[in-house]
């Protein structure tokens, strides 16, 4: 029925190109009002038609009119201008002008348009601001630059980027913006594991959209609410990032652009740890027979043993512990360490002379383009490859990506045009940093788990002479096994052994026929695809603290897009022009996966090979999934007179992944937008534009989710084991809908001198695909139901300000504020949450109902009725600890109060520079880095004098212990009738211990929320210097631009110590939760580029 | 008149695309059947897994009871269990993956077309014993556990029924099995302790008294 309805369509749109009137070539130059230069890439429209046509390189145009068409010549930089086409020869002058109402903007489905018709929030940024940083993912360059999304990297080499616009919509799906390149939608697939998600440990590989290279961006748009999205379907309730990628023009010749850059970068000490360097290996005082060896006092700290066999008792550090709550350093004694199991000998007992610092190298990274573009009148072409090579932090890590990309378009004849878009991508990676709770992670130790008296300089010394697991970490004399690891590996060994190594290759790419049927309506057929295929490899070797393996996965994944779509552009009447879409886009993915590993161990070291394996492998896992969605759409524009426009879109999907049933959905959307400037006759005001916009968008579900199946496990002894999985699924699920609300205001004064574009929004979220958490008892954990109300509501503000314009000199400045308030209102059935996550240290990430999503759930301290936290004495030698709740609550949320950046940028002739500050105020994060490092005594704040000028570690009952502040007292044992402490605000001060692990700061004795820290940060996020050399117009080299640029420079401001507050684990869902975190790298990068 | 055609060839040819579009969405690698040996062997190891297992998210009886401690980390010896949800991880695994798959394998069975009623009743009631077992560790773990109103899809929040209660149904289910066991129920010799399974019973029943 649907096919018929279309074809029809076709039909009477066919039929009714009505005749034109007697059409002629108008032809002419196109010059500069001011000095009479001939004005190359000239856009010419004739009026109320699709026909268009550029000016060449010598301003010269040439189209075919009507008689009383009226021909619109726009260029960028200056004032458009509207010309009968009187006679067959119409040259034009153009006056320069800086008015915002000729931008050009491009929107859903690639559809260029002027900004000014646009009925909804649009930002755009450069591709010029997009390349000044050489970062392996380019999202990173964004952050701080666009108003509603927030962009956060992970933190790693090559780690994904969470992309999130306007707040989180859907409680356990994807959140992430959908990428388009070109036109085509793109996976932006994150497969990190749900345990390297959760902080259990594994790699991030990044997200999808990190294949896409800088140096081949035109611009970046973002679409930001539903009204903006609606054309592209289900996916884009998230909002669009747009891509457009750069493409030749009519030129004399080829133009040849070369670039060629060098970016270093080292840590930030302000985002890594600073150990304490006064006390050795230990938990406490457990070790030894006797408090005194030797005649020194080592409180138990130390052993008594006999190292070297002479029969005198020696001192023997506790080496297989990973705390560093041992004996207090003393040159002058000399001690058996980790060191004597190499050399057997003693050495002074002193902290290592390098610490965990010096384990991170200097990252360099190179990237060199080179892009080859031409054209004519008929057509232009543009072929670009380029070559990343980064070498990160991290020793033995590495990330190469070579990319070849190859525009071109051809005016086949009269009415056909033919173009085609490939980009071919290359990328691997090695030596990525391991993340969470594993030994893969360096982090876990260096901010976790350590020896303070270990240095760096000898662990590297012994892994480069012996290639051997020498580790800071043995078991000691004192069992049986003296030289193997026992917690932790020579972190050396560990980066060059047990490192992964990744590949992908994909193509991305469309081809595209344009067919101008008449005047007025043009049909264009499109096929894109994008296709990739990956390979990781895992291994952790012979001789290591975690069992020996191999892991591979290889990953398939297609993605094809049919599109056929008319575009009419025609005058009803003289004042209204409509211009419109008509179209139907096919899409089917398919993904395929296969895993496996090996199990028990390797037999032969050295070889990671699945058939090297020391216990048959566990079956490999494997999925298969397609998702096949139809959709038609259509949109309607119609401007009045210039300044009055109204949109309507709608799109009719019909998806596979939902029951045949109920799988259509319909979602429509209508913007208006009206430029009062044109109206009212006010001098300051130069431009001013209200808008406001309505649209609702449906989505699918995710493959699989309808029918329930078994999971077969691995046989046990030649017995067939089946299981059915803790999810169960639903074959009633209906669609998912987003419906929003956006009204804005744009204004611009003094000749565009300043102004600001504010927007405010509310979308609300219904009927969420969730697993919703269910009784256990019922024999599921999950169970999939369509429930759930998200809400997010919001401000964001755009400003602009010239301080200084003329025609030497400048100096602006643009701010962006962007104020999301996000509110899970209702869950499934009379849930009150929904646990998101439960990681290690008991930190879970819940959506709770009333709050906004991610809230972060744990123990808290007990309170008195003025909110100080209660502390109760445990012994005259330990002092007084704080008084735990029994049972968790809201200790925090992931959401900010408000996000923004501010750019300046300054300009004198030939030199530019502009520096960018990135900032985010509120929202917060549970880092279990010092949940455990507080309690093993590495960092600094554990030793050292406390306010009574006494060593902290001494006992309380010595002074000693650290100064609790403001509490309220309980003796321990009194209550009140309502059986709640008896407290009273402290008169004097009151100490709490740190003498050994189970101080009252780390995870044995502390509540959750004091490590629950505020991710509060303003960021001198980029410092951009620019010399453009002046060259000689006739000779050889066009043009020849040198740029200095520093990236993550400084940390101004934050509340969060020893890390980088916007470091997590992996882009998604699951935020406000650090483990082993990466430092943050400062970066340093010169670029030259040759334009010929 | 070529424009037409042409236009509407290529629309038709699109739209024709759209034809079962449902049918893409079968998983081809996960069974939705399996046979019930597969899912009994599955809930038994889990079972005893738990029961064995050293895993302090899990299973901390035998140091509560004193037959084995911890050494450097002793948190979970000295009862201190804040960072741990051990009574939902053991209500997850005991449920989920034990109770529900002896239920799926029921559900097997009973379609099974290659049994003859008589099989189908001794491997009911091997399938009953396990259940009754698993049942009587929840009662002794937790009292007042959901029996009658679990592992249904009628209520996603099943009501608790009293210890006493179970323990009485339990024994009688117990009896009535003990009575059928012992004839031949298909399986030949081939799955594991099988013929145990009797002696198992008439065990679990003393403790049921």
């Amino acid at each position: 029925m649907k096919r018929k309805l279309f074809s029809i369509a076709f039909v009477a749109a066919a039929l009714l190109s009505l005749p034109a009137f007697a059409q002629r070539t108008t032809s002419g130059t196109v010059t500069a009002a001011s000095n009479g230069e001939s004005l190359p890439s000239v856009a010419v429209r004739v009026k109320g038609t699709n026909l268009a046509a550029v000016t060449n390189f010598d301003g010269k145009y040439s189209i075919s009119a009507s008689q009383n068409a009226v021909l619109i010549f726009s260029a960028l930089g200056y004032a458009t201008q509207e010309v009968a086409a009187s006679g067959a020869v119409v040259n034009v002058k153009l006056s320069e002008s800086s008015s915002k109402l000729d931008e050009v903007v491009v929107t859903a489905l690639g559809i260029t348009r002027d900004k000014k018709t646009v009925g909804y929030a649009i930002q755009e940024v450069s591709g010029a601001e997009v390349t000044k940083v050489k970062d392996a993912n380019f999202m990173a360059s964004l952050s701080g630059k666009v108003a509603g999304v927030t962009i956060r990297q992970s933190g790693t080499m090559g780690g994904s980027s969470n992309v999130v616009v306007r707040g989180y919509k859907s409680l356990t799906g994807n959140n992430q913006a959908l990428f388009v390149v070109d036109g085509i939608p793109i996976s932006n697939d994150i497969y990190n594991s749900g345990n390297q998600r959760t902080g259990r440990g594994g790699y991030d590989y990044g997200n999808a959209a990190m294949d896409i290279n800088p140096e081949d961006i035109d611009k970046v748009t973002i679409l930001k609410g539903a009204a903006a999205t609606a054309l592209y379907g289900s996916r884009a309730a998230n909002g669009v990032v747009l891509i457009s990628t750069k493409r030749g023009s009519a030129r004399k010749g080829l133009g040849v652009t070369l670039s060629s850059g060098l970016t270093v970068g080292s840590i930030n000490p302000d985002t890594f740890v600073k150990y304490q360097k006064s006390y050795g290996p230990g938990y406490g005082s457990y070790y030894g027979n006797t408090d005194t060896i030797n005649g020194t006092y080592t409180d138990y700290r130390m052993y008594d043993y006999d190292f070297n066999g002479d029969g005198t008792v020696d001192m023997l550090t506790p080496m297989e512990e990973d705390a560093s709550f041992g004996m207090r350093f003393d040159p002058n004694l000399m001690v058996y360490t980790w060191e004597s199991m190499v050399d057997g000998q003693p050495r002074p007992f002193v902290a290592g002379a390098n610490d965990p610092s010096s384990f991170w190298e200097n990252s360099a990274t190179f990237n060199n383009n080179l892009a080859i573009d031409g054209g004519s009148d008929n057509g232009s072409f543009r072929l670009s490859a380029t070559k990343f090579d980064m070498k990160g932090i991290q020793p033995n890590s590495s990330l190469q990506r070579n990319t070849f990309n190859f525009s071109g378009n051809l005016k086949a004849s009269n009415r056909l045009t033919v173009s085609t878009v490939a980009t071919f991508t290359q990328q691997k990676g090695r030596g990525r940093s391991g993340t969470g709770y594993d030994s893969r992670n360096v982090n876990q130790s260096f901010r976790q788990w350590f020896n303070v008296g270990a240095d760096m300089a000898k662990l590297k010394q012994y892994y480069d002479e012996t290639k051997r697991n020498i580790s800071w970490n043995p078991y000691g004399p004192l069992y049986a096994n003296p030289n193997q690891p026992h917690y932790f590996d020579n972190p050396y060994y560990m980066v060059n052994e047990n490192y992964q190594n990744d590949q992908r290759n994909r193509l991305i790419g469309n081809m595209t026929a344009n067919y101008r049927l008449n005047d007025w309506l043009d049909v264009t057929a499109r096929a894109n695809v994008d296709t990739y295929s990956d390979l990781q490899e895992e291994r952790v070797s012979v001789s290591s603290v975690d069992v020996p393996e191999y892991t591979r996965r290889n990953r398939n994944f297609t993605e094809t897009n049919l599109d056929l779509i008319l575009t009419a552009n025609r005058m009803i009447g003289s004042d209204i022009n409509f211009n419109g879409n008509l179209g139907t886009n096919v899409r089917r993915t398919y993904y395929d996966f296969f895993g496996a590993s090996t199990n028990g161990g390797l037999v032969v070291p050295g070889v990671y090979s699945l058939s090297n394996s020391v216990s048959a492998p566990a079956a490999p896992s494997e999925q298969n999934y397609t998702i096949g969605i139809d959709g038609y759409f259509g949109r309607a524009s119609f401007l009045y007179k210039d300044y009055l426009s109204l949109d309507l879109t709608g799109r009719y999907d019909i998806s596979s992944t939902l029951p045949s049933a109920n799988n259509r959905y319909f979602y429509p959307s209508a913007s208006l937008g009206l430029i009062f400037s044109e109206l009212i006759d006010a001098d300051g005001i130069s431009f001013g534009k209200v808008r406001a916009n309505f649209a609702s968008v449906g989505s699918d579900a995710p493959a699989g989710a309808l029918r329930d199946i078994y999971v077969m496990g691995t046989p046990f002894n030649g017995t067939p084991l089946a299981t059915a999985p803790s999810t169960s699924n639903n074959a009633g699920l209906l669609p998912e809908t987003t419906t929003s609300y956006e009204a804005g205001l744009e204004m611009q004064f003094a000749d565009n001198r300043f102004g600001f574009d504010l927007t405010a929004y509310r979308a609300v979220s219904e009927n969420q695909i969730m697993p919703a958490r269910v009784s256990s008892a019922t024999g599921t954990i999950f169970k999939y139901v369509n429930a759930g109300i998200i809400e997010n509501q919001g401000v964001e503000l755009v400003l602009n300000a010239s301080a200084i314009r003329t025609k030497d000199v400048g100096l602006d400045f643009a701010l962006n504020y962007t104020r999301n308030r996000n509110k899970v209102v209702e869950l499934f059935g009379d849930a009150e949450s929904l646990q998101l996550t439960s990681n290690q240290g008991g930190f879970q990430l819940l959506a709770k109902t009333g709050e906004a999503y991610g809230t972060i759930f744990g123990i808290a301290h007990q309170r008195d009725e003025n909110g100080l936290p209660i502390v109760y004495p445990i012994s005259d030698s330990r002092g007084y600890r704080y008084l735990r709740t029994t049972a968790p609550e809201t200790i925090g949320n992931i959401n900010p109060d408000w996000y923004g950046g501010l750019n300046t940028s300054f300009r004198y002739k030939n030199l530019s520079a502009s520096v960018l500050l990135d900032m985010q105020m509120g929202g917060s994060f549970f880092s279990l880095d010092t949940w455990y490092g507080f309690a093993t005594g590495i960092y600094d704040r554990s030793a050292g004098l406390n306010d009574r000028g006494v060593e902290r570690r001494e006992l309380v009952s010595n002074n000693g212990g650290v100064n609790l502040g403001d509490v309220a007292v309980w003796d321990g044992s009194t209550l009140d009738e309502d059986g709640n402490p008896v407290t009273a605000a402290n008169t004097e001060a009151v100490y709490g211990d740190m003498n050994y692990y189970g101080n009252s700061f780390g995870y044995a004795r502390n509540a959750q929320e004091s490590h629950v820290w505020d991710a509060s940060f303003i960021k001198l996020r980029e410092v951009a210097i620019n010399y453009s050399f002046p060259m000689d117009p006739a000779g050889s080299i066009k043009g020849f631009d040198l740029s200095l640029v520093g990236r993550n420079l400084a940390i101004l401001w934050k509340n969060s110590p020893y890390t980088d507050p916007e470091y997590g684990l992996s882009a998604g869902n699951l935020q406000g939760y650090q483990s082993g975190a990466y430092p943050a790298v400062r970066e340093i990068g010169l670029n030259a580029k040759l334009k010929f | 008149m070529k424009k037409f055609l042409l236009s509407a060839g290529i629309a038709c040819a699109v739209a024709s695309c759209t034809s079962d579009i449902t049918s893409l969405n079968v998983n081809p690698k996960s069974p939705e059947q399996v046979p019930a040996g597969a899912l009994v062997a599955n809930a038994t190891i889990t079972l005893t897994d738990y029961l064995a297992t050293l895993n302090v998210n899990l299973n901390n009886f035998s140091m509560w009871a004193q037959h084995i401690t911890e050494t450097t980390y002793t948190d979970e010896a000295n009862f201190d269990y804040p960072n741990r949800d051990v009574n939902g991880n053991t209500f997850d695994v005991l449920y989920t993956d034990v109770l529900r798959d002896l239920a799926e394998a029921e559900k097997a069975v009973a379609v099974d077309i290659n049994l003859s009623a008589a099989q189908k009743e001794q491997q009911m009631a091997v399938i009953d014993v396990l259940e009754v077992y698993t049942y009587q560790i929840l009662v002794d773990i937790f009292g007042d556990v959901p029996y009658t109103e679990a592992l249904s899809s009628e209520t996603v929040v099943p009501a608790y029924d009293k210890g006493e209660d179970i323990y009485t149904d339990l024994a009688a289910r117990l009896t009535a099995d003990i009575a059928i066991l012992g004839g031949d129920n298909g399986l030949g010799s081939t799955t594991c302790f099988m013929a145990e399974i009797p002696m198992a019973g008439r065990s679990l029943l003393l403790q049921c008294f």
